[in-house]
């Protein structure tokens, strides 16, 4: 609970900064969404959906993905208000969806490339001395999930060396860098980065 | 390594991606970026 409550205070910051008429808002359901079926995860996510009522709406506040959500969650969020407000265009009522149902090229990669960018911008800024870009720089990244995988790419495109990375199972590290397109592809076919070759553990 | 033992590693540019708080009073003296 603790970490929605924080989540919904750096969601009002966020929001009002910027001036976009979002909200300021976090919800969320306590689960372990590793151990769910998709059935499961569906019906709770209907009911959650079901039990916010009126509390969301295009021009009331929109819920986004955020941790262990996804393109799917949104669309299951989307269709249950859907049914609840037959008639109308619904599909402003949540973000993150895919593209097919209107969603916005390049959301899924958006926080992590936006890490990167920001890194970039300060270093550019000369706000830490020797250290104007990101080429040769090394890297530590906490989190192989839809921002620490995405910065792993952003990251290496632009020349930093990711020397370790981790995810709930643990971490690896590799001195003399870690192949992001790798890491995502043993990501994908183990459930974690750890356990890949040529890394400590 | 344990997923909390690598804000320990030595390194230019430690980026927590996980869930917040993992940076706190307790363990910033044991940061090395």
């Amino acid at each position: 609970m603790d970490e929605i409550i924080i989540l919904a205070k750096m969601m009002t910051w966020k929001c009002a900064l910027v001036n976009i008429p979002f909200g300021g808002a976090k919800g969320g359901v306590v689960c372990n969404t590793k151990q769910l079926s998709e059935g499961e995860l569906r019906r709770i996510t209907r009911r959650f959906t079901s039990e916010l009522a009126d509390n969301i709406g295009p021009h009331i506040d929109i819920p986004a993905p955020d941790m262990y959500t996804n393109e799917q969650t949104m669309a299951w969020i989307f269709d249950t208000y859907d049914v609840l407000h037959p008639g109308k265009n619904n599909r402003p009522v949540v973000t993150g969806k895919s593209i097919e149902m209107g969603g916005s090229l390049g959301g899924n990669e958006a926080t992590g490339n936006g890490v990167c960018y920001v890194t970039e911008r300060f270093l550019s800024k000369a706000l830490i001395t020797d250290s104007r870009s990101l080429e040769r720089v090394k890297v530590v990244i906490q989190g192989s999930g839809n921002v620490g995988s995405v910065a792993a790419m952003s990251f290496s495109e632009k020349g930093a060396i990711i020397i370790a990375v981790s995810d709930s199972q643990g971490g690896i590290y590799c001195g003399i860098g870690l192949e992001s397109s790798e890491l995502r592809l043993f990501k994908e076919q183990h459930k974690s980065i750890v356990g890949m070759p040529n890394t400590l553990r | 390594m344990m997923n909390g033992e690598i804000l320990h590693l030595e390194c230019d540019l430690l980026i927590p991606a996980a869930i917040s708080n993992q940076i706190h009073n307790g363990n910033t003296d044991e940061i090395n970026a």
